[in-house]
């Protein structure tokens, strides 16, 4: 088991090697660097000045050594635009995404999973009906129009409600509920379909023989078995939160990563965009392999080194 | 119609003591099972009577589809209902109406009064606990004991029924155990609360032969001891000839025969039932071929006219294409649902 | 011709299946009618609803800024504006008009793009396994789990914004749903022995791809474009509206989002009226996704005909 892990660790290393370098490819290599941060209507001095400032006419082996350099010290340099190192812009702003996608979740989640529970116990009541409707929402909905149209029409009515900035519950319920609808739509149909099918399963049939509640069987017997593909979907949907919040934050104006990322493109600046990637990646790394950690703990049928029944590549 | 064992009084011959009437356990009457298909209603069980007395081995003996599961789950309450639907004249549990019983009550009464054993016991069990979590379970839940004295429990019931290292081997899940383990594995959770009744759905079929008799002999065992009643579930005529007292044919969802096991094999009163025992392998009889019975169990939506089994009857005559044949009395223990059922004996 | 149920011992009454039996039970099914209502709307905007539209989508006029629905045209003459004007006095029905065929644009050449680069690489993958099986599915669960939206808007900046430059960017990141789907099906095909059978018979691998695999992969593969439009025209909504998308002049629904945004309390209709086109259009072809799922699924499909017949048989 732990070799397994060693295993997995190293191969997350190597992948985030891989995804620098291919930064590094995109940005020093294809197209002009400079052109790119500089605009294209910049005069050829001041390229030149700048390709030299950035020691962008050396080789690129050299470039590259320096890149891989400052992987290794987690320093990408300078912002162009704030003129101070861009990593701690970066990880300054973590703390505000990372605070609204929680209370994302919080909405989504439960109430996904409560939908799911309920419709198991009550087929095609109310809450199957109000999955279908999330669902298909979910996959449709459009995050920045729903943002957008809540703020004109709740917050010019209940003044309580803030619709841009940082601060407490009236600030962050807006963008909360905004983000939220995607996850909600994707956890709840997911888990329907995942406790259906266990319900079908003959261990269901025992359990109602040995007189067990029917709300036992859903909430713990079910559940469980169920677990391994909703704790997929919800680590799937913790990296798809990212993608929300880029278009929310900016949205509300909130102060997150999401909002950097926006205002690092607009402004061009590349050893900030190049800090995100960073921390992106080692983000969607890391959530792959708590996912990963928890499967054992929750079915223990998997046992690691089994290919039968792991993820991603079975459909 | 009632099966009526053998009333006290008999003739001058009878050297046998007189049988103590047993407790009746379980007796159903008019029983229908309905279900609901996008192809419109099906009838899966259609009018079968049936009684069960303590101590004693009742079969219920049929092909897929006959509608045997069904029965039995329709006896238990756990007929998913939509799309099934259960009618039935009663259905009494030592005297009382289980219909009238709430669904809390019927809970209280599922594994506790009466239990069942599946087949397939690997799939029977659920996956993500362990084997002593699961047989605790039971007394957990009906009786709200410790989980320590849920745990001794287990291990009890563990080494009773034959697991070997029990106590290792209650931290254990399913799949970690063979087939055969698994099903004693089941008879100790349906064991757990000392049932009056237990229900053994094709106990043996998922697994190999050496198992099989292993569990049968487990499941006899058992029922002396506890005093239980056993209703068997099986496809297969050798395990209820082997294991049963009483057996009940059953074919398109209606009983085609009843009656004393051993009678009934050797001197069958239905053309199903004599087909059935022409298809065993007899090791110690010489036997030129096998005859299997012809054709397949009818398509329930497309039940044929008259007697169900008339398409694949070597005797069918005109009125069995034409007359629906009813379950009825042939002698005192005997009933058969064959228009010529007398005819079938008086050859023998 | 439609059949009676031939009276197979066993088998499940297979109906064969007419045209008027699939268009009737189409037109039956409420959710599936709203699509296709919409959808036939979308393509008759999108293609011809510029021409025949008296008011251009380009067509400036400073006296008719944020002029709200329903106002006359500024000459007095015929139509006036059904759906009012923008910030630059444009009529908002001919640019959404406009920003129809650009969605609609969009959406199919992405698909198209991203469709065949990735079943293609999936019925690889499927077919001959082993390394290359490894190497393309190590690929797809690596980009599966980087936020898209990311991955866009960094290849965006890097390439530069321009239509086709959005369309390949769009086809790159959504290619991988197309090479898991054609893969597992591939699979499944090839569990299934008739594979082995063309082999045996002397087919080379190229002929058997060719003859026997894509002819049964086209209807999934096609169920999953029409999903795939949707999701393709939501993610060219959300890049125009960030401003990395389609450009000014060239009116997309996402950017028309974006320019409203200004006049959020002042003038409704111009972030509403975009986000319900986008909305209605993605929800269209996800009820019309589900409605061709159920048609082509045999499982689905003999359920719902029998339903919608069963009328008119004696039960």
């Amino acid at each position: 088991m732990a070799r397994y892990w060693i295993r997995r660790l190293i191969q997350s290393v190597g992948i985030a090697w891989l995804v620098l370098t291919l930064v590094f490819l995109t940005t020093r290599v294809i197209g002009d660097p400079v052109r790119l941060v500089l605009g294209i209507e910049a005069s050829q001095e001041r390229v030149d000045l700048t390709r030299d400032t950035l020691g962008l006419n050396r080789s690129l082996a050299a470039q590259y050594g320096d890149f891989l350099n400052g992987v290794v010290q987690v320093d990408f340099g300078n912002s162009f635009w704030q003129k101070v190192p861009s990593m701690p812009i970066v990880l300054d702003r973590i703390p505000a995404t990372l605070y609204l996608t929680a209370v994302a979740l919080l909405i989504a989640i439960p109430l996904a999973l409560t939908l799911a529970s309920i419709g198991t116990l009550r087929p095609r009541s109310f809450a199957d009906r109000a999955i279908n409707v999330f669902s298909l929402g979910g996959v449709s909905i459009v995050d920045f129009w729903l943002g957008l149209m809540m703020i004109m029409l709740l917050a010019t009515r209940l003044d309580w409600i803030k619709t841009s900035g940082y601060g407490g519950f009236s600030y962050v319920l807006l963008p909360a509920v905004t983000l939220a609808f995607k996850p909600l739509g994707r956890v709840s149909q997911m888990a329907r379909t995942s406790l259906a099918e266990e319900m079908s399963k003959p261990y269901i049939r025992s359990l109602r023989a040995k007189g067990l509640s029917q709300r036992r069987i859903v909430f713990l017997h079910a559940m469980k078995n169920a677990s391994l593909p909703i704790i997929t979907i919800i680590g799937d949907e913790l990296i798809s939160l990212l993608n929300g919040a880029i278009v929310v934050e900016t949205v509300f104006g909130w102060p997150g990563i999401g909002q950097l990322t926006i205002q690092a493109l607009d402004r061009r600046d590349l050893p900030v965009i190049e800090a995100l990637v960073f921390v992106v990646t080692v983000s969607v790394i890391g959530v792959n392999l708590i996912v990963d950690a928890s499967y054992t703990y929750l079915n223990p049928r998997v046992k690691f080194g089994d290919e039968s029944s792991g993820r991603g590549t079975n459909s | 119609m009632k099966d009526q064992s053998a009333s006290g009084g008999g003739s001058i011959q009878d050297s046998e003591p007189v049988k103590e009437k047993s407790e009746v356990l379980l007796s159903v009457e008019g029983l229908t099972v309905d279900f609901d298909t996008p192809f419109g209603k099906l009838r899966a069980v259609n009018g079968v009577d049936f009684e069960v007395e303590a101590g004693e081995t009742l079969a219920i003996l049929g092909e897929s589809g006959s509608g045997k599961s069904v029965c039995v789950q329709a006896v238990m309450g756990i007929v998913e209902s939509p799309p099934g639907h259960v009618d039935a004249r009663h259905i009494r549990y030592k005297g009382s109406e289980l219909r009238d019983l709430g669904e809390n009550q019927m809970q209280k009464i599922r594994g506790a009064e009466i239990a069942m054993v599946f087949q397939e016991p690997h799939a029977a069990l659920d996956p993500a606990f362990t084997v002593g979590q699961q047989i605790a379970e039971v007394l957990r839940v009906h009786t709200g004991c410790s989980r320590s004295d849920g745990r001794k429990r287990a291990r009890e019931l563990m080494e009773r029924v034959g697991i070997p290292s029990a106590s290792s081997r209650l931290d254990d899940y399913p799949h970690e155990f063979s087939g055969g383990m698994c099903q004693r594995v089941m008879i100790a959770m349906a064991l757990c609360m000392n049932p009056k009744l237990l229900i053994a759905d094709e106990p043996t079929t998922a697994l190999d032969v050496t198992v099989q008799a292993q569990v049968l002999e487990l499941l006899q065992d058992l029922k002396t001891e506890m005093g239980m009643g056993l209703i068997l579930i099986t496809h297969d005529v050798a395990v209820a000839a082997e294991v049963a007292d009483r057996s009940l044919v059953m074919y398109a969802g209606k009983v085609v025969e009843s009656g004393p096991t051993v009678e009934i094999f050797t001197n069958p009163a239905h053309p199903y039932a004599l087909g059935l025992t022409d298809a065993i392998p007899h090791l110690d009889a010489q036997v030129e071929r096998l005859i299997p019975i012809r054709g397949a169990p009818p398509d329930p939506r497309k039940i044929p006219d008259g007697c169900a089994f008339h398409p694949r009857c070597g005797r069918a005559l005109e009125r069995c294409s034409a007359e629906i044949p009813v379950l009825r009395q042939v002698t005192e223990i005997r009933q058969s649902a064959c228009h010529y059922a007398e005819e079938m004996l008086s050859e023998n | 011709m439609a059949a009676e149920p031939t009276p197979d011992a066993g088998e499940a009454a297979e109906e064969r299946v007419s045209w008027s039996m699939v268009i009737r039970s189409l037109l039956r099914d409420g959710p599936t009618l709203f699509s296709l209502i919409v959808l036939f709307l979308l393509l008759f905007a999108a293609l011809i609803g510029a021409e025949i539209w008296p008011h251009d989508a380009y067509e400036q006029n400073l006296r008719m800024r944020n002029r709200p629905p329903m106002t006359p045209a500024y000459d007095g003459s015929g139509l006036g504006h059904i759906l009012g004007t923008d910030p630059l006095g444009r009529d908002i029905v001919a640019r959404l008009m406009r920003g129809a065929r650009v969605s609609l644009l969009v959406g199919i050449s992405g698909v198209t793009l991203s469709g065949l680069f990735g079943s293609t690489l999936g019925v690889l993958a499927g077919f001959f396994r082993g390394r290359l099986d490894d190497v393309i599915m190590r690929l797809v669960d690596l980009q599966a789990s980087f936020p898209g939206l990311l991955l866009a808007l960094a290849l965006l900046f890097v390439l530069g914004p321009g239509f086709f430059n959005l369309i390949l960017v769009l086809a790159l990141t959504r290619w991988m749903i197309y090479a898991r789907v054609a893969r597992s099906m591939t699979l499944s095909y090839r569990e299934s022995g008739f594979i082995d059978a063309a082999v045996v018979v002397g087919n080379t691998g190229g002929r058997v791809i060719r003859k026997h695999i894509v002819p049964n992969l086209k209807t999934s593969l096609l169920v999953l474009a029409t999903l795939e439009i949707a999701a393709m025209i939501l993610a060219e909504s959300g890049l125009s509206f960030l401003g990395f998308g389609v450009q000014p002049p060239t009116p997309s629904w996402g950017l028309m989002v974006a320019q409203g945004r200004d006049y959020l309390g002042s003038a409704w209709w111009l972030t509403t009226l975009p986000g319900i086109a986008i909305l209605f259009t993605a929800l269209s072809l996800n009820l019309f996704a589900n409605g061709i799922g159920a048609l082509t699924d045999p499982v689905r499909r003999s359920v719902w005909l029998t339903r919608s017949s069963s009328s008119r048989r004696d039960s």
